[in-house]
């Protein structure tokens, strides 16, 4: 084998080893921050259920695991079926709270005391109808849908300095643009920056981006507490109407899927002291989220 | 000492190689040997390592044919022969595509080895490749790398934001080498995308279309993407044209090369064809097409080609509206034919323009435009033919003359159906029509598919000689043929929504906009909603959902009666109690010109729902309905057949 042919091989051998690094794989639970990245509520249907052929006039089971895999609770949710021709393929019921058979009335996200988070088994009914005159077979696409409630938190450290232009203070540096991967949920603070007017009359603005990094669509939108260390921070949606602190993204749909689902918070602080300081930044949200998954079922002869 | 090495091993494998490039690789050993001799005489050891090497492989030849041809393979592609990878990189990589595939199967619970070991075949894929590239080899691995980056980075992320801006960066990545190494990095780079290519395949595609682009897979793309093993299909790609001795074996492997690219591209192409994989047994035969077009073609009515009156409309100056005047010119044409050549009217006469001027007021009937396709989950419908054969039917004149004729139903939903047939002879060149009569049971009632009978025709009084029209009919009475439409009810939602359903959901559940039947002998086409062919149906007072539909021949042969036509409204009200059953009889028999008045379709009364159901006004998400409707009829199939009775006395003997 010539020199070059073994070089590419060790560097073929290296990229291997590289590529197959950047596989999630399955996370270990030995990490204990699980709010970092991007997790949201999972949805399958069961092995067989439905089965892959149906035969006229008969029952089947549609199995729905739910696994919530987020960092945070679901306290709200529920899961349906549509798209299915009640002729050919009966589901009852067509709706089921998410929450069902939950110990707590929660779907628990996964944390230090459940690192795997919360599952929960959702059966449907079905019963298929007769094929159409002498048809061969009936393929019937379906969605499976998921509607929930939760939260989740953003927090950082960040530095405040008034004095930009003091020479001799050691204080700390700001960092005026800084991004992230996600929070363990769907929705995630994505960026965050830091705009600094100095004193005298010294304030702080954050601009932090919200955006939908899941496979689902987000809803809706609220922020439920900001603060900055011990303090209150006043936040607003950027281009919202009344209600600054909620927004409603099915009214965004026209914006396309990237600009329809993120959105801007921005929040100011006065500040009273002059000097530099580290302090934490964070944030609260509430969110409503929805899920689809497309299926088919086949009624055969 | 490394060419008097590769030297050598060419020699080596040239004895033992069968494949293209020998001669080359002769040459090159020779050369090699006489520089090993030269290396040899100086005394280098490693040069004596390399000749007991090569004279080693040349005595074993016999045993180390595949070893040495492998490695021959490779020298004479080191060499820029370019024939192929190492055979034993090949089959290495077919080798563990196979392992990788079965443990896909069976062993679901190892997905993360299965995983690894994906990436290890996408890694030496793209080594084995490289043999194939003669210089800047290092080139191939440029759009891996770029696939890895984008596929496990990015997630493979279809917004076009990014996708401008990422394919600019790889464009120019791509560029760079090739402007750089003047085009000699360009073969080895596109080398590189197969291994991505295979990549996509075993492990991205089927996820990619569905939750990437929300296409709907069948289970027959499904089976095509999730039973190839791609891997063992690529390392067959890596070999050599001629990887081993037997002709028969490289003839063989040839082929399946062949017939793994056309698998490739059909399950590439395939999820942009619809509706593929619904149906089993998609492709027709041959026969069933040409069928197909002959039925199509005798009832699709006689109309002026679009073709001329696109141009007519052009240079008419009528461009205004040029979608309208094709319309109206095909209209009129198809009216022009049906009163003059169909019912015989003399063009320029009172008769004739009476008779367009009717027929054009009855195409503006919105009903009329209603239409309706072949149900494509029915393959087998209800037809009727009759056969006759000429070899059995007399030529001579006599008292007591029988003409056969074979009926055959297809009656795949066992219907209980009503047949009388009947014959008369028509005599050429004359205006004579003598009844027959027909032996046997006449009519029956049968349920059974196939019917198949053969009936005897005897003219009533005797045929003289001469040339006739031999006309055998059967009419069969209480068919019944149903047709079904889908819609989506939403009730009242906002434009955005509305939009967003239709491009995400709707339009994947419901695909055929018009009224489904099978292809019977008849059938009704009806639509619902707020305008022909729109599936959602919307609760706004401003938009009115209309009931339309008629009533479609589609056999050879003659709708003679509507018994009934019915559409299944359960729940909704109309404004009318004619829209939704009407018992009527309409009889055609008897008059010619009531047969061919409704040549085509028949139009039925249309009227307005006036209320629909809680659950359809007001659904939360949306809600998918099939609609039913059917009609009762009979029916009339024919056949002739010329034939001419000659005298026996008249017959001049031999």
């Amino acid at each position: 084998m010539k020199f070059s042919q073994r070089i590419l091989l060790a560097v073929m051998l290296v990229l291997a080893l590289l590529l197959n690094s950047c596989n999630k794989g399955d996370e270990s639970f030995s990490q204990t921050n699980f709010k970092q990245g991007l997790s949201e509520l999972q949805l399958r249907f069961l092995e067989q259920a439905p089965p892959e052929r149906i035969y006229p006039e008969s029952d089947f089971k549609l199995l729905v695991e739910a696994s919530n895999l987020a960092a945070y609770d679901i306290s709200q949710g529920k899961v349906w079926i549509t798209g299915t021709f009640d002729k050919y393929f009966l589901i009852q019921p067509q709706e089921q709270d998410l929450l069902q058979g939950t110990v707590r009335g929660m779907l628990e996200g996964r944390s230090l005391l459940n690192p795997a988070g919360d599952t929960t088994l959702l059966e449907f009914s079905g019963k298929s109808g007769l094929l159409f005159q002498n048809a061969e077979q009936e393929v019937s696409t379906f969605f499976l849908k998921a509607k929930y409630h939760s939260t989740f938190e953003f927090s950082d450290t960040i530095c405040i300095n008034p004095n930009l232009y003091a020479v001799y203070d050691a204080g700390c540096k700001i960092e005026e643009v800084k991004s992230y991967s996600g929070q363990g949920a769907p929705i995630a603070v994505t960026g965050l920056q830091e705009i600094m007017t100095p004193a005298p009359g010294a304030r702080v603005e954050f601009r932090l981006t919200v955006a939908n990094q899941g496979i689902g669509n987000l809803k809706k939108l609220e922020l439920r507490q900001a603060r900055l260390g011990g303090e209150s921070l006043v936040c607003v949606f950027q281009g919202t109407g009344a209600d600054l602190r909620s927004l409603d993204f099915t009214k965004r749909q026209d914006l396309g899927r990237q600009a329809g689902q993120q959105v801007v918070v921005i929040c100011q602080h006065e500040l009273s002291d002059s000097t530099s300081y580290s302090t934490s930044l964070f944030l609260e949200f509430a969110y409503d989220y929805e899920l689809k998954q497309q299926h088919t079922l086949r009624l055969v002869r | 000492m490394a060419k008097a090495v590769a030297g050598v091993t060419s020699l080596g494998s040239g004895q033992g190689q069968s494949g293209g490039g020998q001669q080359k690789e002769q040459q090159e050993a020779r050369a090699a040997a006489e520089a090993e001799a030269v290396g040899a005489a100086a005394g280098d050891g490693s040069d004596h390592r390399g000749f007991r090497q090569g004279y080693s492989t040349g005595k074993n030849t016999s045993s180390t044919k595949s070893s040495s041809g492998g490695q021959g393979s490779g020298g004479s592609s080191g060499g820029g022969g370019g024939g192929g990878s190492p055979t034993w990189l090949s089959f290495t990589v077919m080798f563990l595509g196979a392992l990788q595939f079965v443990l896909r199967r069976g062993m679901t619970e190892l997905s993360t080895f299965i995983f690894f070991l994906s990436l290890i075949l996408f890694i030496l894929s793209g080594y084995a490749l490289a043999e194939k590239a003669e210089r800047k080899r290092w080139s191939i691995l440029l759009p891996m790398i770029l696939f890895a980056v984008w596929f496990f980075y990015f997630n493979a992320s279809i917004q076009p934001n990014f996708l401008i801006v990422f394919l600019s960066i790889c464009g120019v990545i791509l560029l760079l080498p090739g402007i750089l190494s003047k085009g000699e990095s360009a073969k080895p780079e596109l080398l590189g995308f197969l291994p991505v290519l295979f990549l996509f395949l075993d492990i991205g595609l089927l996820p990619f279309l569905v939750e990437k682009l929300g296409l709907t897979l069948t289970p027959l793309m499904e089976g095509l993407i999730l039973w190839m093993p791609w891997w063992v299909f690529l390392g067959l790609l890596t070999l050599s044209a001629e990887p081993t001795h037997s002709s028969f074996m490289n003839g063989l492997l040839g082929l399946l090369k062949i017939g793994g690219v056309l698998y490739l591209l059909f399950v590439l192409l395939a999820p942009a064809i619809p509706d593929l994989g619904t149906v089993s047994n998609v492709l027709p035969g041959a026969g069933e097409l040409e069928e197909a077009q002959l039925r199509l073609r005798q009832q699709l009515p006689q109309k002026e080609s679009p073709f001329i009156s696109n141009l007519a409309c052009l240079f008419s100056g009528q461009t205004a509206d040029m979608q309208q005047c094709v319309q109206d010119r095909q209209d009129l044409s198809e009216v022009e034919h049906l009163c003059s050549e169909i019912r015989g009217n003399e063009q320029g006469t009172q008769k004739y323009h009476s008779c367009v001027e009717e027929e054009l007021e009855k195409k503006k009937n919105p009903a009329a435009r209603v239409g309706g396709t072949h149900d494509p989950r029915i393959k087998l419908p209800t037809s009727a033919q009759i056969t006759i054969d000429p070899k059995a039917l007399p030529s001579q004149y006599g008292e007591q003359l029988l003409f056969p004729f074979e009926l055959r139903v297809v009656n795949p939903r066992e219907q209980q159906i009503t047949v009388e047939v009947g014959c008369h002879f028509v005599q050429k060149g004359g205006n004579r029509d003598i009844a027959g009569s027909i032996k046997g049971q006449n009519p029956v009632t049968f349920k059974e598919t196939p019917f198949i009978t053969t009936y005897l025709c005897s003219p009533t009084t005797p045929l003289p000689p001469g040339r006739y029209m031999f006309m055998a009919e059967a009419t069969l009475k209480n068919l019944q043929t149903m047709s079904r439409l889908q819609r989506a009810f939403i009730g009242d939602k906002p434009p955005q929504e509305k939009e967003r359903l239709q491009r995400e959901e709707i339009s994947q559940v419901i695909s055929i906009p018009v009224s489904q039947a099978p292809a019977d002998l008849a059938k009704l086409n009806f639509d619902i909603g707020h305008a022909l062919g729109e599936v959602i149906v919307e609760n706004k007072p401003y938009r009115q959902v209309v009931v339309r539909s008629n009533i479609e021949a589609q056999g050879q042969g003659q709708l003679l009666r509507v018994q009934e036509y019915t559409i299944d409204l359960a729940g909704f009200q109309t404004d009318g109690d004619a829209c939704l059953s009407d018992s009527r009889t309409c009889c055609w028999q008897g008059s010619l010109g009531d047969v061919t008045r409704y040549q085509g379709k028949i139009p039925l009364p249309s009227c307005l729902i006036s209320s629909m159901p809680p659950e359809f006004s007001d659904p939360e998400d949306w809600l998918p309905y099939e609609f039913v409707g059917y009609i009762i009829y009979d029916f009339q199939v024919t056949a002739k057949q010329e034939i001419q009775l000659i005298n026996v006395s008249e017959v001049p003997l031999s």
